[in-house]
């Protein structure tokens, strides 16, 4: 391929200079005329039957507009991620099942007004016997948290090809490992935040910080009966999504829609930092039981994965989190035989969701960390025995995945040879260094809730600029800045004459959302194809003027000239007014929609090719461990990805960077604590992530490939990023030191009583 | 929430503000920890006593026998950064680097530390090695002196009586021969609040081998700062090698009495605290482990 002008460049960020000057506006920051502002009043028990509400003190306190129960919310609003799964209300209408749960809300002309209310709202609870493990909730008598699922198996998702038992039976290894994830929060700066406005007319303005503007729009229209024409999500910059916003937590929306209503004026809810915990939902807790099978030569038979997700109280993108799981785990390495079977289970504690590489990065942590203890169990190098059981281009795997792209070799071989990886381990007297890796894959869009789609439409300027269109949203990942370098590319415009134009439901396409790593591929595409036909538009005049055939030309720069005499050139200006400017007069508006191509997979079997391209990755690091205390220090970390085509090297560097320090968080720090259905952690004093000071040595490989179906041959970045930073950690320490940590965090505590019980049999 | 917003200039004027609103009347000064209970609620002040402009409270100087006087509302930041505190007392230096972030030391003062009491901090280790004395003032213009190891009396509670305010924390040169060193533990991000916080002042005899005297501060383990009196008798005339400090160790902390926190376990302190007592000691030896 010819060099390009803008894809593969580090533009700077479009972003940059308003969020530089923190004048970037932020849905958080919008204030408007006469606002309402709305509280939630939570349970204090995990589960608890309101026996009464008593709201009359709290309506009289001055300032006070309206107060709120489960009474006054409409029957049908109910929702969730997966539709046999909706059990979400705005409010509790029976009973609580978590702490934190909303049994009620206030509106008033203050916050502190409505904050005051709360406390005089009185709630006659009853106590309910309560489970907070999944395994136990599972068990036949534990108490039921929502009657229309007796055993609390919100979800099951069981997929299995080939004869695994056979091939357990006939393999010349077994190894088993089992492996419990932790419930990492988002931290988001910005918290989620919902501001209504309804006009005399009945038109509802929704401002929202959301992943997913369009679906948003599409819930409140289904679940509130509001013809979608009628409404208008709005989204600006979003202070960090990872997932978080790209749940089904639409309570506060719900709330501020009904309030505003009620009220006829702005009503705003956002959650405060411990509402954002105990609401927006963390990371699922999961629990794996991994079973490999190889044969003499270390090919893999089969792999089974028996797991138990944590669903909270209700279900959110718990129950995906069950089929991700499967999707991913037979799409990196061949199987002879695959069994996957999941059971994610209501706990009465806030609800689990989805964050950045959803489901996949507890289970890659277990089953990463199961392939190290397999190697190491019948004396193969970790890496080896990868390399020769991962898939290539070209494979259809055992789950039905179409590789159409793959360097996971490459990505194995070139983090490799960054370490001294067969080398001695050096020590400083009781700290000892250990290396370890793990691969991971992940999706680019999956075509779990229908097709993966993404529509784009361009509006050319009469001065040769162009506004794009688009479903999507900036969070911080950068895609306004990529989406306008495609378009920059495929219309042979500058960056700067582009503008991505997002966030407004009532002028976007429909967009699945900044969500899935799909964004820069999938919206990316659509983009592109809307850009390359408004191309085509301008390059009938431009012929007509440069006097010429329309495929003779190419365009660049701001430029469209002769491919053979580059010299005969004219500004797109030039050529838009030679086909507006006359009798039936053409103006460049295009609108494209595409479909990625992935298929649905099979109801039953689960079969098929359910996201249009895979990316893959390693991660390698390298640790000391201190053995007089446990505590681990991460030296560094090499993250090799193949991400297809890097369009921006920079965004993808800080995406890299971003993802592996999250990582480091989830390995060794990051808890969502619940104690008997008591939150332990929900600040961020208690609740520690990883900063500056935590960073270790990062080197970022990028083994570009090409997919087929990305725009220049993208493909999905974002979680990728992350995937796999556990795994390599928690197998960097077992080279260290011997002892494997099969929970999540790491901490000096768990590796120091590992560590005593070693000596202990030794 | 509502509450009394008193902001003072001078000491009188606080002391003063205290008297009026009695227990009421709490004193504010960087609001570093005051203000995060105040927004989850924990605490709902009546009046606030706002000190931060105080003048005569924020200060650092140098006595002529070589000693310190620091000013109550000093911001950990101004010790941190000041030459006079490094050539005299390079242990303080070290521990109010420690403390939090930047952001929050260019706002917390040392005063609003020792006095919130809480025991996953830094610097009253180091004070109570340094035998620091703190001077606190009462509305009748009395005043008096705590020590060091008499200011902390329990969980997140001072000496200081309602109507007190701590005004100066003073500390004298260490007599000769001493080495100081002191050492911070955090079992997850490196901004945590410390789950260990050691500060150690060794001194070796001429022989350079036996230890003279040790004094041995102790903070995040146990709800109350203490000097560790037993393991301070034990190491005197002994050898300050590895083995022999341990061995110490292993016979000194037989009182020891660890929290259970989000940080850790009182086992897991339990085992690994004479890890960082020797490792300080060490540390201040100019050695490493």
């Amino acid at each position: 391929m010819a060099e390009l002008a803008y894809v593969g460049k580090s533009v700077p960020r479009v972003d940059a200079p308003e969020k530089v000057m923190g004048r970037a506006m932020y849905t958080l920051d919008l204030l408007l005329p006469k606002m309402l502002h709305g509280k939630l009043k939570a349970s204090p028990l995990p589960h608890a039957r309101i026996v009464r509400i008593d709201t009359a003190r709290a309506a009289r306190l001055p300032g006070v507009k309206l107060v709120l129960t489960g009474k006054d919310m409409p029957a049908d609003c109910v929702w969730g991620v997966v539709p046999s799964c909706y059990d979400q209300r705005p409010l509790c209408t029976d009973k609580a099942r978590f702490v934190g749960d909303s049994v009620a809300a206030v509106v008033a002309t203050s916050e502190d007004i409505a904050q005051e209310a709360l406390d005089l709202i009185e709630v006659e609870y009853e106590e309910l016997p309560a489970v907070f493990d999944p395994r136990e909730a599972m068990r036949p008598g534990a108490p039921v948290i929502h009657d229309r699922w007796p055993n609390n198996i919100a979800f099951t998702k069981h997929m299995e090809f080939g004869e695994v038992d056979k091939m357990f039976a006939a393999a010349h290894h077994v190894s088993e490992l089992s492996t419990a994830s932790s419930r990492q929060a988002h931290c988001s700066f910005e918290t989620h935040v919902s501001i209504a406005e309804w006009s005399p007319s009945g038109y509802l303005t929704v401002y929202n910080s959301t992943q997913c503007p369009s679906l948003s729009s599409q819930y409140f229209s289904k679940c509130l009966k509001i013809p979608e024409a009628q409404i208008r999500v709005v989204t600006n910059y979003v202070g960090g999504g990872f997932g978080g916003k790209a749940t089904s937590k639409f309570n506060i929306d719900f709330l501020s829609i009904i309030a505003a209503k009620k009220t006829g004026l702005p009503v705003k809810f956002y959650y405060t930092r411990e509402e954002e915990f105990l609401l927006a939902t963390h990371r699922t807790k999961q629990f794996h039981t991994i079973r490999i099978a190889t044969d003499k030569e270390g090919l893999l038979l089969a792999r089974e994965v028996r797991m138990v997700v944590e669903n909270g109280g209700y279900s959110d993108y718990g129950p995906v989190v069950g089929g991700i799981t499967a999707h991913m785990g037979g799409s990196l390495y061949h199987f002879k035989a695959y069994r996957h079977h999941a059971d994610v289970v209501y706990t009465n504690v806030p609800p689990g969701g989805a964050m950045r590489g959803v489901g996949n990065a507890g289970y890659t942590f277990g089953t990463e960390s199961a392939m190290d203890q397999h190697a190491r169990e019948v004396g193969m190098d970790p890496a080896e025995f990868r390399m020769r059981n991962l898939v290539k281009r070209g494979d259809t795997t055992i789950i039905g995945a179409k590789i159409s792209s793959c360097g996971a070799r490459e990505c194995l071989e070139e983090a490799v040879k960054r370490v001294s990886w067969k080398g001695p381990r050096p020590s400083r007297g009781p700290r000892k260094r250990g290396l370890g890796l793990a691969m991971a894959v992940h999706f680019t869009g999956a075509r779990a809730m229908g097709p993966e789609t993404a529509g784009a439409f361009i509006k050319m300027n009469k001065d040769g600029t162009v506004q794009v269109l688009s479903g999507t949203i900036e969070m911080g990942n950068g895609s306004d800045t990529t989406l306008s370098q495609i378009c920059a590319e495929a219309l042979g415009v500058r960056v700067e004459d582009v503008k991505i134009v997002n966030g407004d439901t009532s002028v976007n396409p429909y967009g699945w959302g900044v969500r899935g790593s799909r964004t820069t591929t999938i919206d990316g595409m659509a983009t592109r194809l809307a850009s390359l036909e408004a191309r085509g538009m301008l390059f009938k005049g431009a012929a007509e003027l440069l006097e010429c055939d329309a495929a003779d030309l190419d365009a660049r720069d701001g430029k469209i000239f002769v491919k053979s005499s580059p010299e005969r050139q004219i500004t797109h200006q030039q050529a838009y007014m030679k086909i507006y400017d006359r009798p039936g007069s053409e103006a460049v508006y295009t609108a494209v929609s595409y479909d990625s191509p992935s298929e649905s997979p099979d109801p039953v079997t689960g079969y098929g090719n359910w996201s249009a391209a895979y990316s893959f990755g390693v991660k390698l690091a390298e640790v000391e461990v201190d053995t007089e205390t446990g505590a681990v220090e991460v030296l560094r970390i090499v993250s090799a990805n193949d991400v297809g085509t890097v369009v921006n090297p920079a965004g993808a560097q800080g995406q890299l960077d971003g993802g592996a320090l999250m990582g480091v968080g989830y390995a060794l720090m990051e808890d969502f604590q619940v104690e008997g259905g008591q939150p332990v952690n929900p600040n961020w004093l208690d609740y520690k992530f990883p900063t500056t000071q935590d960073m270790p040595e990062l080197e970022a490989v990028l083994v570009e490939t090409e997919n087929p179906s990305g725009p220049y041959g993208a493909k999905g970045l974002g979680e990728m990023v992350q995937l796999a930073t556990e795994p390599a950690i928690a197998n960097a320490i077992c080279d260290a030191v011997g002892v494997r940590i099969p929970t999540l965090p790491i901490t000096p505590e768990k590796v120091l009583n590992a560590l005593r019980e070693k000596e202990g049999k030794a | 929430m509502s509450f009394q917003h008193v902001p003072v200039a001078t000491v009188a004027d606080a002391l003063a503000a205290l008297k009026r609103h009695g227990e009421g009347g709490k004193v504010y000064a960087g609001g570093v920890a005051l203000s995060i209970l105040m927004k989850s609620r924990i605490f709902r002040p009546g009046v606030l006593i706002d000190i931060a402009r105080v003048k005569e409270l924020s200060f650092i100087e140098g006595t002529p026998d070589g000693g310190l006087r620091i000013g109550a509302a000093t911001v950990h930041r101004a010790i941190e950064t000041s030459p006079l505190v490094r050539e005299r007392f390079p242990l303080l230096t070290e521990v109010f680097h420690n403390v939090a972030t930047v952001r929050i030391r260019n706002q917390g003062t040392i005063g609003g530390n020792l006095c919130f009491a809480e025991p996953a901090s830094d610097p009253p280790a180091a004070l109570l090695v340094l035998e620091a004395r703190m001077k606190a003032r009462r509305a009748d213009g009395t005043e008096r002196v705590i020590p060091a190891g008499e200011f902390w009396t329990g969980y997140y509670e001072c000496a200081l009586g309602p109507d007190e305010l701590l005004t100066e924390i003073a500390v004298d040169p260490l007599p000769p021969g001493f080495r100081t060193a002191c050492t911070r533990f955090t079992t997850r991000s490196k901004e945590d609040k410390p789950c260990i916080s050691i500060s150690a002042a060794v001194a070796a005899e001429p022989d350079g081998r036996t230890c003279r005297q040790a004094r041995i501060g102790l903070g995040g383990v146990e709800a109350i700062f203490r000097r560790l009196g037993a393991v301070e008798e034990g190491l005197r005339g002994k050898a300050l090698t590895r083995e022999a400090i341990d061995s110490v160790l292993a016979g000194a902390l037989g009182d020891l009495d660890p929290l259970t926190d989000i940080r850790a376990s009182d086992a897991y302190r339990r085992q690994v605290t004479p890890v960082f007592i020797r490792r300080t000691i060490e540390k201040a030896l100019g050695r490493s482990s």
